[in-house]
């Protein structure tokens, strides 16, 4: 049976996005092109299998290599999710900064 | 009960009393003990204090210039993962020209594959000398997998060399892999410039 590309696209993407999209969600556009690609690229190494063009064994490294991908994507949200709060800390920082100053008197930051 | 104490009974760590201790030879000797500068006079001076402790300490805070919850961006790591890239395609693109070749097999290529790998070691290196750089260091990670993972799908194949079928969806796990790696290095810069 040939995998669905869209549909696997999709569950990979909506799984990951329950996380991402509180945390992340600029990376929405991002996440769900790369989930598209890596769901491609599986269904083709399927196909491949399939007609018997790929080894069991090299099948089994080309999955791998997307299971690899996957944790990339996954792990650069991670990292938007980081700069994005990092940068909220700042935000309230320099909120705070007229404040200080304001207090003490002088322009002490 | 005569005395208030904090902690077990007989415990040398026991705070001052807040009511008199009981008269007997046990409970006067602590409270001697205990006899240290009254506190009562520093209290109203540390209320007083502490506005602009707060203050101070919030100067302090926000002085020390932005918080960094991740590391800054790296102009080394976000090249070197492009020129990476563009040696990788260029090679994938050469030997699938040569599939069926003796100049396409694994063994003609080994040198290219030893070369790649220190080029990716030489990235993670890097990433690893910065502080707050775990993402980057586990996506330079992944993409040394990788790597490692075509040299292996290139010496299954023995005399077949890297034909297409292979080689295609190898890029193209290898190329979100950079992808990854860039996109974030150059979030990384967005937020520095910002």
């Amino acid at each position: 049976m040939a995998i669905d590309v869209q549909a696997l696209a999709t569950t990979m993407f909506q799984a990951a996005w329950k996380v991402l999209k509180e945390k992340a969600p600029d990376v929405e556009g991002y996440a769900e092109g790369e989930f598209k690609k890596i769901a491609l690229t599986i269904a083709t190494i399927e196909a491949a299998r399939l007609r018997g063009q790929i080894a069991p064994q090299q099948a089994s490294l080309l999955f791998d290599m997307q299971k690899s991908a996957t944790r990339s994507v996954l792990l650069c949200s991670s990292g938007m999710e980081l700069l994005a709060a990092e940068a909220a800390v700042n935000a309230a920082l320099d909120a705070a900064r007229p404040v200080i100053n304001g207090a003490i008197g002088f322009a002490l930051v | 009960m005569g005395r208030c104490v904090f902690g077990s009974g007989d415990s040398t760590h026991a705070m001052t009393p807040t009511v008199p201790a009981v008269v007997d030879g046990r409970s006067q000797a602590r409270s001697v003990m205990r006899e240290t500068p009254p506190r009562r006079a520093s209290r109203p001076i540390a209320a007083r204090f502490q506005p602009a402790l707060f203050i101070a300490l919030m100067a302090a805070w926000v002085a020390c210039g932005p918080v960094r919850l991740v590391s800054p961006y790296d102009e080394a790591i976000d090249h070197g993962t492009s020129e990476i890239h563009t040696r990788m395609v260029a090679f994938v693109e050469r030997v699938t020209s040569l599939a069926g070749k003796p100049e396409g097999t694994y063994a003609a290529n080994v040198g290219f594959y030893n070369d790649l790998k220190a080029s990716v070691a030489t990235l993670k290196l890097r990433a690893l000398a910065q502080g707050k750089n775990e993402i980057t260091v586990a996506l330079v990670g992944e993409l040394a997998t990788n790597v490692d993972n075509l040299r292996k799908l290139h010496e299954s194949s023995k005399d077949a060399g890297l034909p297409s079928i292979l080689a295609s969806p190898a890029l193209s796990a290898i190329e979100i892999n950079c992808a990854a790696i860039v996109k974030f290095e150059v979030a990384k810069r967005r937020g520095t410039q910002e």
